[in-house]
């Protein structure tokens, strides 16, 4: 029993303790911000494997998980006579829910894991090394730009599904259930606000943005300096920054107040 | 590597891919209004608003000219609501607001009907006729009553 | 260890000679004993005195560590543009002569991953060397090339000790070689470490020396001033 207590003890130390360095790791990158800014060419290339690679699966899935949406609730509103409530509840729950948590999930496994893997890789070389060598701050040449990158794609890939989706709903609903297309349209304008809904969708889509990039490029750093190393970097990116993702989205949502 | 250009372009397209995304999530979608000209407050005072809530739109012959901006409670425990509505618009002083429902069951707005006066509600001034909202539950018991059940 | 000379790191797999050289540069803190550069003591300094210190060193590691993402030129200019003022074309032209002293030239535009092993090794040479740093530190320069490169590197460590002055300190197992260049050899071995001139440690009668460097090695150390005296 008392060795069940001390190995929970032991691990909430452990996870503490690693809660710290991340909380540090985020703090040498926010000083390697104010420090000086990354040379633009470096943002736009961590932009381009960030962002452009991530949007055609973003694209795709929002399409997807909005026909989905739309059948279903098409469904299921029909039956109390309320189709014409879809464009609402798939504007709301696209909108506040599904879009920033899907597509941060989807970013953590496109965007986040390869972030790691990179990073991970250019440590199991000694390619981090030879930049402290050089004199040069590894955190603020390789890690800062990606993180920033992955930070600043976020809210625009968070868009870009939400948008496709309400498409796919659209085309669900109207094309092939026969939905009106002005009813569906102002019912999603009548429901969805900009200070309510909006900005609460761009504040979590910038908020998990922080957390894949910090998660991504902390483990990327922190990997053991060889290729099982690198896998279990990239993997534990995954699962940490999910979870993250869900806990943090409960969290904003309580403190929103709905 | 794509040479720099290339992806410079890649990047730049998809950065306002995002922005017309996000613009249209914003604008179109949550309704936030650039700029929609000059806006003036009107008051309206009612003895039932019923479900109506802010943000609610104005409506002059079924167009929108304006959104409901605050509800209060006065002294008098009646509704005052507050309506925005575009300034040129030009509402004469004995227009009437009153608390519509779309459709049987769908959401309330204010539906302004004008009058016959040349003078014209200014800022801050409020709406002389006002007529509440029609409750399905009260007008079921009116009936039911009036019956003599 | 002296300044300006070319010392010699040996000792069998797992003794540390390469966490020595990476206790040189910084990148470790040592367990216990202490590390001086110049005169400086490492330990306790943060990254930024650190970063003072790394610009007088030049280290290559063993599989270069060239970023793969950049291209020769961006890797090899990348000390100038980082820690100098130079434009554009004055680093071009600094890659270009560092990179024809090693022997490359025409490599600029290509990425790490389009180059050859002894070419990726020179490339990242010529990285190292491009600060014209006081100190080079080689991790096993020699290692998985060909007798042709290996020559060429050497030749190149001999002639920027001998013309430029600089410290060169290189681990390697690559016996005939690195005994042809070292002024001092410091064999690690069993957590203690001997050190002396080719001659002392051949001509001395230290057993696990005497193990290490066999018989062949003994025999081309006795012989080495007269290969040299021997070869102008």
């Amino acid at each position: 029993m008392i060795s069940v207590i001390r190995t929970l003890g032991g691990r909430t130390i452990e996870q503490l303790e690693g809660l710290g360095r991340v909380a540090v790791f985020g703090g040498l990158i926010t000083g390697a911000i104010f420090r000086g800014p990354t040379r633009f060419g470096f943002f736009v290339r961590a932009l381009y494997d960030a962002g452009v690679l991530s949007v055609a699966l973003i694209a795709l899935s929002g399409f997807t998980v909005g026909m989905v949406l739309g059948l279903q609730l098409f469904n299921v509103l029909s039956r109390f006579g309320a189709d014409e409530g879809l464009g609402a509840v798939v504007g709301l729950a696209l909108i506040r829910e599904l879009g920033p948590v899907v597509c941060g999930l989807l970013v953590t496994g496109r965007a986040g894991s390869a972030v790691t893997a990179e990073i991970g890789t250019m440590k199991a070389t000694e390619q981090l090394d030879g930049l402290r060598m050089m004199a040069i701050d590894p955190v603020h040449f390789v890690a800062m730009p990606r993180a920033l990158a992955l930070t600043f794609a976020m809210p625009l890939l968070n868009a870009i599904f939400i948008v496709f989706a309400i498409a796919g709903a659209f085309a669900i609903g109207v094309a092939n259930q026969g939905l009106d297309a002005g009813v569906y349209q102002s019912g999603l304008e009548n429901a969805v606000q900009f200070r309510q809904d909006v900005a609460q969708s761009l504040l979590k889509s910038l908020v998990f943005g922080i957390l894949i990039g910090l998660v991504a490029t902390y483990k990327g750093h922190h990997c053991a300096p060889n290729a099982v190393g690198v896998a279990r970097a990239t993997t534990s990116t995954v699962v940490t920054a999910s979870v993250v993702i869900l806990l943090s989205d409960y969290v904003i949502t309580a403190l929103w107040g709905v | 590597m794509q040479s720099n250009a290339t992806r410079d372009l890649v990047v730049g397209l998809f950065v306002l891919l995002g922005l017309l995304a996000l613009s249209y999530l914003s604008l179109q979608v949550g309704g936030v209004e650039l700029s929609s000209g000059e806006k003036i407050v009107l008051e309206a005072t009612f003895d039932d608003i019923g479900g109506l809530s802010a943000r609610a739109p104005v409506r002059v012959a079924g167009v929108k000219i304006g959104q409901v901006s605050g509800i209060d409670l006065d002294e008098d425990l009646r509704a005052t609501v507050r309506l925005e509505v575009d300034a040129d618009v030009g509402l004469s002083i004995d227009s009437s607001a009153a608390i519509r429902t779309a459709g049987l069951l769908g959401d309330q707005f204010i539906a302004v009907e004008l009058g016959a006066e040349d003078e014209v509600l200014l800022d801050g001034e409020a709406f002389q006729f006002t007529e509440s909202a029609l409750s399905i539950e009260r007008l079921v018991g009116q009936l039911v009553h009036d019956a003599g059940v | 260890m002296r300044k300006g000379g070319v010392h010699l790191l040996l000792g069998g797999s797992g003794t540390g000679k390469s966490t020595l050289l990476r206790m040189i540069g910084g990148l470790q803190q040592p367990t216990n004993g202490e590390v001086r550069v110049a005169g400086q003591l490492l330990s306790g300094l943060g990254e930024r005195e650190l970063g003072q210190i790394r610009k007088e060193i030049g280290m290559l590691f063993q599989n270069g560590a060239l970023l793969d993402s950049m291209t020769v030129l961006d890797n090899v200019g990348l000390p100038l543009r980082e820690h100098t003022s130079q434009s554009r074309a004055e680093i071009a032209d600094r890659v270009a002569s560092v990179l024809a002293a090693v022997g490359l030239d025409g490599v600029e535009r290509l990425l790490p991953s389009e180059l050859s092993g002894g070419m990726l090794r020179r490339v990242a040479f010529a990285r190292a060397i491009v600060m014209e740093p006081e100190i080079v530190l080689c991790d096993e320069p020699f290692s998985g090339l060909d007798p042709l490169n290996v020559i060429r590197i050497e030749d190149l460590l001999m002639r920027l000790n001998r013309e430029l002055g600089l410290t060169v300190v290189v681990t390697s197992h690559h016996m005939a070689s690195s005994l042809r260049m070292a002024d001092q050899i410091i064999l690690l071995r069993d957590q203690t470490c001997i050190a002396g001139s080719p001659e002392e440690l051949a001509g001395g009668d230290d057993e696990g020396v005497i193990e290490f460097l066999g018989e062949d090695g003994r025999s081309f150390l006795a012989r080495r001033h007269e290969l040299e005296g021997a070869a102008p």
